[in-house]
């Protein structure tokens, strides 16, 4: 995605104008996009437009950023295979792998590693 | 016994009070329940839900057969009862880990298989065929097709909600403050709420039954046991049979959250979690299913089960005031038993006999053996 | 198990300041959050503080955050961020889980400064994404400078509302409206009109009916209220937003304080279930203490000064200080909370505090 395209705020009269910071690439539902590094899951999703980030189990009704400090679990995702992490609190890595989660998630690539 | 007129009050609105209400109102009888809190809220509510008559008895008898004969109530009252109670025949598997407990577990499959009862033996590999979640190092296992699980929070408010639609009045946050009676016979109950004319009162306060025996001066020694459990956020499918080992039970019900259970402590009515007991609990549950060791454990909480010397229920009449009857001190087993116990109650209040006798499960059994001991 | 002298919990502006108060007084002091930054929600504080000179009014939250995150470093706090307080056992240990690790840490003296957490509002379509608190669109706009959406209805007329409301504007988002269910605004008026300044719509007796949208919020659907609150049937209007900001209070975070066994009293006027403290911020359990938000909602400026009172008891008790100097340090903290108070908002926060007192 155009950096231009971004829902950031660029200029601010308080906080002055955005520094670059280094950018990170973040694998989201199978489409490749860029990220600032250090910023959380969900602030990198929002700024690219996405809102929806997961279905609820029950009724598959669409879930976003909601309180956005890891309190509400609104805006759990599947991250690197593990589901239900917080993405407001999560930051991002490079080469992060990122799922609009359905219901419980799918559980798919987390290390089930012998106890 | 009872008269189309006589005043029924249930003293306790925990899983054996409701289904004592409901099984009443089945036969058309109306009762009123008072409960202190709310419906279910202590010990009903904290349990983990195994119907396990099989895996959680050590030997054959007559308490033996109560429960057999509770657990084969379910499947049709999950049908009959208007919520879900999320009854799952699961079966389950008490997994041997080691060459002495294996001996135990053959001792068991015996006495169990004379008794005409389905078990089975299955080595590591069957085992681990069946729940492939399970340790590699797992021995073998025992297998019970018929011990299920159901969850105990719905099934006490199914009871509640049936007894209600029955005609049953269900008073909460309603503490029992004492006993009248009149030339040896109940009269009312009195609560903090206002009194209630009675003609039969049923103890059914679970681990507060001593205090209402106390009421008519009667010594119920019922003891609150400690149980913690602690519960896993929701996960796909890992495994369908309760399983038991050494150290914990584990359940995955059916929204996905993995139960895993219990402790056994005589702390009085203290109803804290220690982390200890966490971490023993979690550490048995990764144990017998790594995969557990990934995910993350959401809740911890602790019940308090009604214990008795015996650890056998206390049911039917009493020496006490004539009217007084008690149901209570079911410990580890109050969901299992909840149906045969409302049942039973119901036919004894109404019919004067219960079709499974009651006798062995008297208070003064208790009140027998100190004196046996005085001597 | 790890031992230390004082546990706080929570790095916000009330957890920092107990920390460096503690720490100041020679006590060993770990300060626990479960983010990975500390300084809750200070550096999303865009604005003046208000107050005078020794509230460090006329800062704003965030520097405060960078000269309290300074001086924790200065004052030997050992710092552990991104660890969770998952469990508060007998004898003050806390479970703490950090990387997917569980340990336990003991505490002689806990501060509990856990902040609190943004009520939300029902309506039809509230769970859309793009309903949020104000709080998250500020984390979202200050903190990671990401535009939550483009144009937003605000929903509560209080000091939040207000100042999130203007914050949105100075972060490029359009505020289309800001509504309000009681007939009068909240907040204070210098807020309000900085808003109506901009040309923002503030609507009293009016509140939110409905979010509507399939996968995001793409209207909202206001409604009047009678002196009752009972919605006007007809008065109904749909505004093209795609946010909903909900500020509508907030409420502590008494988890940590219902597990140590505290004693609580419910007091609307301070965001709900508060656990009941003395003077010196001390709950009804000895050794544990209470600080800013969760000991009742009020502005950072008396969560600040709540953590150094907490502290000073703490190593009063602890006998880092003798008790004319604790006596001292705690009264002149206590005037300047008095100070702040000095206006109706703070006559009200003081009162309903008062009422907490565990002497009662």
């Amino acid at each position: 995605m155009r950096k231009d395209k971004e829902l950031r705020v660029n200029e601010h009269p308080i906080l002055g104008s955005a520094e670059e910071r280094p950018r990170v690439k973040i694998k989201v539902d199978d489409q490749w996009m860029e990220a600032i590094e250090g910023e959380p899951v969900a602030a990198a999703l929002m700024a690219s437009g996405k809102m929806v980030f997961r279905y609820t189990t029950r009724l598959n009704e669409p879930r976003g950023v909601f309180c956005a400090i890891g309190r509400c679990t609104d805006c759990m995702m599947t991250v690197d295979g593990i589901p239900n992490v917080r993405t407001c609190i999560t930051p991002v890595r490079e080469g992060m792998v990122i799922l609009t989660q359905r219901g419980e998630g799918r559980w798919e690539g987390i290390s089930f590693e012998k106890g | 016994m009872e008269k189309s007129s006589d005043r029924i009050v249930i003293a306790g609105g925990g899983i054996i009070g409701c289904a004592i209400a409901y099984y009443l109102g089945l036969k058309g009888v109306k009762s009123t329940v008072i409960e202190r809190r709310d419906v279910g809220c202590e010990a009903s509510s904290a349990a983990a839900g195994g119907l396990w008559p099989q895996a959680e008895s050590s030997r054959p008898g007559m308490f033996m057969d109560l429960c057999l004969a509770g657990n084969a109530m379910f499947e049709e009252l999950s049908r009959q009862l208007e919520l879900d109670i999320e009854f799952r025949p699961s079966g389950l598997l008490h997994v041997v880990e080691d060459e002495q407990y294996r001996e135990e577990a053959e001792k068991l499959m015996e006495w169990q298989l004379d008794s005409g009862l389905k078990v089975d033996w299955l080595d590591a590999s069957e085992t681990l065929k069946l729940e492939p979640s399970l340790s590699e190092d797992v021995m073998g296992s025992l297998y019970f097709p018929d011990d299920n699980h159901l969850n105990p929070l719905s099934l006490t408010r199914a009871f509640a909600v049936g007894a209600k639609k029955l005609g049953a009045e269900i008073s909460t946050g309603t503490s029992v403050t004492g006993i009248k009676t009149v030339s040896g016979r109940v009269s009312s109950l009195v609560t903090d709420r206002g009194e209630i004319g009675a003609d039969i009162i049923i103890n059914a306060a679970g681990c507060w039954a001593g205090q209402v025996g106390a009421m008519v001066d009667m010594e119920v020694p019922v003891e609150p046991v400690r149980g913690q459990i602690i519960l896993s956020e929701p996960l796909p499918p890992l495994f369908k049979r309760c399983i038991v080992t050494r150290d914990v039970y584990i359940i995955q019900k059916p929204r996905g959250n993995v139960v895993v259970g219990s402790t056994r402590e005589f702390v009085g009515y203290d109803k804290s979690v220690t982390p200890e007991a966490i971490h023993l609990l979690h550490r048995g549950a990764v144990k017998a299913i790594p995969r557990l060791k990934s995910v993350s454990f959401i809740r911890a909480w602790a019940g308090l089960r009604p214990y008795t010397p015996d650890e056998i229920p206390i049911m039917g009449a009493s020496d006490g005031p004539e009217g007084f009857l008690l149901a209570t001190g079911h410990f580890r087993n109050g969901i299992l038993l909840s149906a045969i116990t409302g049942k039973l109650m119901s036919e004894l209040i109404t019919d004067g006999k219960a079709s499974i006798p009651l006798e062995g499960y008297r208070l003064s059994r208790f009140l027998r053996g100190a004196e046996v001991e005085r001597k | 198990m790890k031992k230390v002298e004082l546990a706080v919990i929570g790095a916000g502006p009330a957890g920092l300041c107990a920390a460096i108060e503690g720490a100041k007084h020679g006590l060993q002091v770990t300060l626990i959050d479960e983010n990975i930054r500390a300084g809750g929600q200070l550096f999303k504080q865009i604005h003046k503080f208000f107050g005078s000179g020794v509230h460090r009014a006329g800062i704003r939250g965030v520097d405060i955050g960078s000269q309290l995150l300074d001086e924790t470093e200065k004052a030997g706090v050992e710092v552990m961020l991104d660890t969770v307080v998952w469990g508060l056992f007998e004898d003050k240990v806390l479970a703490l889980v950090h990387e997917g690790r569980s340990t336990q840490l003991s505490a002689e003296r806990i501060i509990l400064a856990a902040g609190a957490t943004e009520n939300a509002l029902a309506f039809p379509g509230w769970t859309l994404p793009g309903v949020m608190g104000a709080g998250a669109a500020q984390t979202m706009m200050n903190m990671h400078r990401v535009m939550p959406g483009k144009k937003a209805i605000m929903v509560g007329s209080g000091n939040v509302g207000l100042i999130v409301g203007y914050q949105l504007i100075q972060a490029g988002i359009k505020l289309e409206l800001l509504v309000e269910a009681a007939p009068e605004i909240g907040g204070y008026s210098v807020h309000a009109s900085k808003l109506a300044r901009n040309g923002v719509k503030i609507f009293t007796s009016t509140t939110i009916k409905e979010a509507r949208g399939d996968e995001r919020v793409e209207s909202a659907v206001t409604v009047s209220v009678d002196e009752n609150w009972n919605p006007v049937p007809g008065t109904e209007r749909e505004h093209e937003v795609d946010m909903v900001c909900l500020a509508v209070g907030l409420s502590p975070l008494i988890e940590l304080a219902r597990l140590a066994g505290c004693g609580f009293k419910y007091l609307s006027e301070l965001g709900g279930h508060v656990p009941l403290h003395d003077e010196k911020m001390e709950t009804t359990q000895p050794g544990i203490y209470v600080a800013g938000d969760i000991a009742g909602i009020d502005e950072a400026s008396t969560a600040m000064e709540e953590g150094r009172i907490a502290a000073l008891a703490a190593a009063e008790s602890l006998g880092r200080l003798g008790g004319e100097e604790a006596d001292a340090l705690k009264k002149s903290a206590r005037k300047r909370m008095e100070e702040f108070w000095d206006g109706s908002f703070g006559r009200r926060v003081k009162a309903s505090k008062e009422s907490l007192s565990v002497k009662e």
